[in-house]
């Protein structure tokens, strides 16, 4: 696991290093950094963060965010591993194919009774499922039904822009000046703060300076479920 | 003894007394114990009812819950089966399979109803019976586990399960129930885990609802509930107390529904279930208090009769004692005490025997001769009476003659020698046959038992033996003695019939032996009546000088020289008006014991000197003799009293000649000189009277002033005829003539007599010869008429 964490986070070093280069290759529009802080200021890591364009805004951005992972049109892999899912949560866009590759030498039967998809899939040993497409916005919740203790989530998002927070809680996203609504969501975040619509204004003053966004939670988290303090815990990074 | 209505304690017998001392003391430490015991068991109780119902609390709880357990395990297992899951996430397209699948489930779970909702309580698919369309905050419930929820009018309990999309997921996507009715959850089984009655208490809508799984009534379980308060010096919620038409409940009551407080399980507990444990403990208590009751009474009577029957053997000892018994059982076995006092009672009656029989003797024993005394002859004669074949006793009464003079003569030690032989000698020869007594200082008694035909004689011969048994002289202090008795006795007879009158007659008997020269007198019923007359004189002799009963008689005495009638003695007479003439010498007697002599001498000298007065006026010139007894030598007042008298009736002292007897004079000689020399020296003659008759102790005759000897009739009657007689007055004749004294012979009845006295040269005559006593009257006459010349001659009155 120690290995597979490792090995996530200099995966996960790499693409925000890609995207960072990539930001500051696009000067066309400036790149605006949000941060996800819970009631007591902490940063949290690995929320998923949505930006839709406030209706009113008439300056709409041209296009999504090159850095969306729904551009890669190629399947995104929710791998059984170690009897567990990875990664965690996955952020896929509508319309996203997923792919179950099993990497156990068990047997995996991947289902999901979450209304945006319901789906099974039984996987015997090394074998990766047909893709699945998810078309429909939501959260899907993964289950196995012969490992009760798996879980997994894949967050279905029609958003504008989305993405989930760097170990050091930041995600950026290059945005034009406007007004735009901010949501989160985290299977530990409160239904009141996922249901909350953070108001952002980006200025045109303020382009070309790296501005950082804070994205305040009012409650609490909820707590972790036991045994995944690692994937669900957000002050450990 | 005034009688009380209170009985005291202090009378009760000591065993009562001890028996209720026990009691008392047991009765108090038992009901102390019993006190304690029973407060202890009592709390102890309690403590074990408020630990009891905590646990039955506990195991009743335990059991609901446990019920929710399985069917919530039951249905947890069924939410996680894929299929299951399927069918019911998949319930809006096929309900009907979802309906029977539960169905199914319910009746394996043993529950009555199901339900099916969504992830917000909106009911989806439900049994028959589950009448509600939503629940509210099922989550909260889901998280419970089960909530109590009203229905159809009754309570239901709702196992609601989560119907998640994975086992972890955080939110319910459907949540399915499972009820089961209140009463089919308390039902008998429920019941039978507890001791005590379980019961649900359910509210709707604010109006209570109860139900009992054991089988009390609901509208009781209603007001229990309502009724119960924290039972007192309890802790407060530890147990509740209610009181329902006077009967006791004790009570825990704990809420079923910790969301909506609606359902309370309540325990009740009626007070003798409460308390059975106590209830058993106390009446062992009982029976061991009574048991030790029985015990400790036993155990009483034992020690009270340990000490009450030796107290009561020892009470009947004391009476025994009291009524003299000698034979005796000292009790033994008692306490140390007790015997000790018994060896002092028995001790004691030793004593007392001893001491009663020195009393006994003191009482029925003469000291100085051993003989038994008058007691002892009382007691000895009531004996004789009592007996049944008594015929006939004699009591014969001894006195010792002159026993005085004898004590004079030889001292009172050789009397008290003598008195003791003669006690041995009687009792030698007589106390065979006899009982012999000594009744007092010179008297004997012997009884006589007579079986003889011929008794009289028998008994003269007997007297005879006892004369004959004391006349042998005594030697005492090797002094010959010799003594003689009067003998005094009487035998038993019709009249005489009991031990009182056989003595009293013999006495009398003794009385008379002694008063006449008879050696022994037979008592004779005219003895006894003398003896009532006496005392009949002596009641009226006080009054015989006033009331004219008593009178002067007067007797001559002849000169035997000139042959006149020179003097006259006058001797007092009295006519009793029934009795006739009494004895000079019987009222004589009688007056000196009831202390009348005085006056009846004052009486008869005063008549005396009023009589001479009136012959010397008729021309009778004549010397006045009269008696005076040894009692007015006593007075003092006396010699006046005859000086005043002869001044009143002009009488010459020397014209009055006063007697006394011989014995009066030497009785007390030293007295007698001196009352008689009072006398004389007024000029009153003195007579010595009776001479002849007494112990005259010439000494003491030489020193009283007498003028004159009046020699005692006894040796002048039968003068004439008795030469012995002859010799003793011629004599006193000499004798009187040495001592110049003039003499009188009295009982002069022949003149052969009269001769012989004028011949021994005897002054003057006196008797029947002459003549008898006369009265006033008659003496006149007799002055008159006799041969004699009358009154004393000028010279020869002057003579001697």
């Amino acid at each position: 696991m120690v290995v597979t964490r490792a090995l996530l986070m200099k995966i996960y070093t790499l693409v925000i290093f890609l995207f960072v280069s990539v930001c500051y290759v696009d000067q066309s529009h400036a790149s605006q950094t949000f941060v996800v802080l819970d009631d007591k200021g902490k940063r949290l890591s690995n929320i998923i963060v949505e930006i839709n364009a406030s209706m009113s805004i008439e300056d709409k951005p041209a296009r999504k965010s090159p850095t969306l992972p729904n551009e890669i049109k190629s399947p995104i892999k929710m791998k059984q591993e170690g009897q567990q899912f990875t990664p965690h949560i996955l952020l896929v866009s509508t319309g996203q194919e997923v792919v179950f590759p099993n990497d156990d030498n068990v047997f995996h039967h991947v289902y999901s009774f979450s209304p945006a998809k319901t789906f099974e899939v039984t996987l015997e040993q090394n074998v990766t499922s047909e893709p699945i497409v998810f078309e429909q916005a939501g959260i899907v919740e993964l289950g196995c039904n012969v490992h009760d203790w798996m879980l997994g989530y894949i967050y279905v998002s029609d958003a504008e822009i989305s993405g989930q927070s760097a170990l050091n809680g930041e995600v950026s996203f290059d945005l034009p000046p406007g007004e735009y609504s901010v949501s989160v969501w985290h299977p530990r975040i409160s239904k009141e703060d996922i249901q909350t619509h953070h108001k952002v204004v980006i200025d045109d003053i303020a382009e070309g300076v790296s501005k950082l966004h804070k994205i305040e939670l009012k409650l609490p988290l909820y707590p972790s479920l036991t045994g995944y303090d690692s994937v669900e815990a957000t002050d450990a990074y | 003894m005034p009688t009380s209505r209170y009985i005291s304690l202090s009378c009760l017998p000591i065993k009562i007394k001890l028996l209720a001392s026990f009691f008392l003391i047991t009765i108090t430490l038992l009901t102390a114990t019993a006190y304690s015991v029973s407060s202890a068991a009592k709390k102890h109780s309690m403590n074990l009812l408020i630990e009891n119902m905590k646990i039955s609390k506990s195991v009743i709880s335990d059991h609901i819950n446990d019920t929710i357990y399985v069917i919530d395990k039951a249905a947890n297992n069924l939410t996680s089966d894929f299929t299951v899951k399927s069918l019911i996430l998949n319930v809006k397209n096929d309900e009907t399979s979802l309906k029977v699948a539960l169905n199914n489930f319910a009746n394996r779970f043993e529950t009555s109803e199901f339900a099916l909702t969504d992830g917000a309580g909106k009911i989806q698919v439900a049994s028959e019976n589950f009448t509600l369309n939503a629940i509210d905050d099922i989550d909260i419930y889901a998280r419970e586990k089960a909530v109590w929820l009203a229905m159809n009018d009754a309570y239901y309990l709702n196992v609601i399960v989560p119907v998640k999309n994975t086992p972890l997921s955080r939110n319910a996507m459907a949540y399915l129930i499972f009820t089961k009715e209140l009463n089919e959850v308390f039902d008998a089984h429920l019941s039978s885990l507890s001791n005590y009655e379980v019961n649900a208490i359910t509210q709707f809508d604010g109006a209570l609802d109860g139900l009992s799984a054991s089988g009390r009534d609901k509208d009781t379980v209603i007001k229990i509930f309502e009724s119960q308060t924290p039972f007192t010096g309890e802790t407060p919620s530890a147990i509740n107390y209610s009181s329902i038409n006077e009967e006791v409940f004790y009570s825990k009551t704990q809420s079923l529904d910790s969301i909506n407080q609606q359902v309370w399980l309540m325990l009740i507990a009626p007070e003798d279930v409460a308390f059975l444990s106590y209830q058993s403990l106390f009446k062992q208590l009982s029976i061991l208090l009574l048991l030790s009751m029985v015990a400790v009474s036993a155990f009483a009577l034992f020690i009270a009769n340990r000490i009450s029957t030796p107290i009561l053997q020892l009470s009947k000892l004391t009476a025994n004692i009291g009524q003299g018994n000698d034979n005796l059982e000292i009790p033994q076995g008692g306490a140390v005490e007790v015997n000790k006092l018994a060896y002092a009672m028995g001790e004691m009656n030793i004593q007392l025997n001893r001491r009663n029989n020195k009393i006994h003797k003191l009482a029925f024993e003469d000291e100085l001769t051993k003989l038994p005394n008058k007691n002892a002859l009382i007691r000895h004669l009531t004996d004789c009476f009592r007996q049944p074949d008594f015929s006939k006793v004699t009591l014969i009464l001894v006195d010792i003659a002159k026993f005085t003079d004898i004590n004079e003569a030889v001292g009172y030690q050789a009397a008290d020698g003598l008195l003791q032989l003669i006690a041995a000698r009687l009792a030698a020869d007589f106390s065979d046959s006899s009982f012999v007594a000594r009744v007092s200082g010179n008297q004997f008694a012997i009884t006589y038992h007579c079986e003889h035909s011929d008794y009289k004689q028998s008994v003269s011969d007997f007297i005879a033996e006892i004369d004959e048994c004391i006349h042998q002289p005594f030697i005492v202090s090797n002094m010959y003695i010799g003594v003689t008795a009067k003998i005094g006795y009487a035998s038993s007879d019709r009249q005489i019939n009991d031990s009182r009158r056989l003595t009293q007659s013999a006495e009398i008997a003794l009385k008379f032996a002694k008063q006449s020269f008879n050696a022994s007198v037979e008592y004779d019923a005219s003895l006894y009546l003398f003896d009532a007359r006496k005392l009949q004189l002596m009641s009226e002799i006080s009054d015989i000088t006033v009331n004219g009963q008593l009178s002067l008689h007067y007797q001559p005495q002849l000169n035997l020289r000139t042959n006149r009638v020179e003097s006259v003695e006058c001797l007092a007479r009295w006519l009793h008006p029934e009795e006739g003439f009494v004895s000079p010498d019987l009222f004589i007697g009688l007056a000196e014991q009831t202390g009348n002599i005085k006056k009846l001498t004052r009486w008869v000298i005063c008549e005396a000197l009023k009589q001479h007065n009136e012959w010397k006026k008729r021309g009778f010139s004549l010397q006045m003799s009269a008696n005076i007894s040894a009692i007015d030598l006593t007075d003092e007042s006396f010699v006046s009293f005859v000086s005043q008298s002869l001044e009143r009736y002009n009488v010459s002292a020397s014209d009055l000649m006063l007697e006394v007897t011989e014995s009066t004079a030497m009785e007390e000689p030293e007295v007698a000189i001196t009352a008689l020399k009072n006398l004389s020296n007024i000029g009153v003659k003195l007579s010595i009277d009776d001479f002849g008759t007494g112990y005259s102790s010439m000494a003491q005759l030489k020193k009283m002033p007498v003028k004159e000897l009046k020699i005692d009739k006894a040796f002048v009657l039968e003068l004439s005829k008795n030469a012995d007689d002859q010799s003793m007055v011629k004599t006193f004749i000499s004798l009187a003539q040495n001592m110049n004294l003039k003499t009188v012979a009295e009982g002069v009845e022949d003149q052969e007599s009269l001769n012989l006295l004028s011949k021994f040269g005897c002054t003057y005559g006196q008797g029947f010869f002459i003549s008898r006593p006369i009265d006033k009257n008659g003496i006149i006459k007799w002055f008159n008429q006799t041969h004699y010349p009358v009154g004393a001659s000028k010279t020869e009155n002057s003579q001697i």
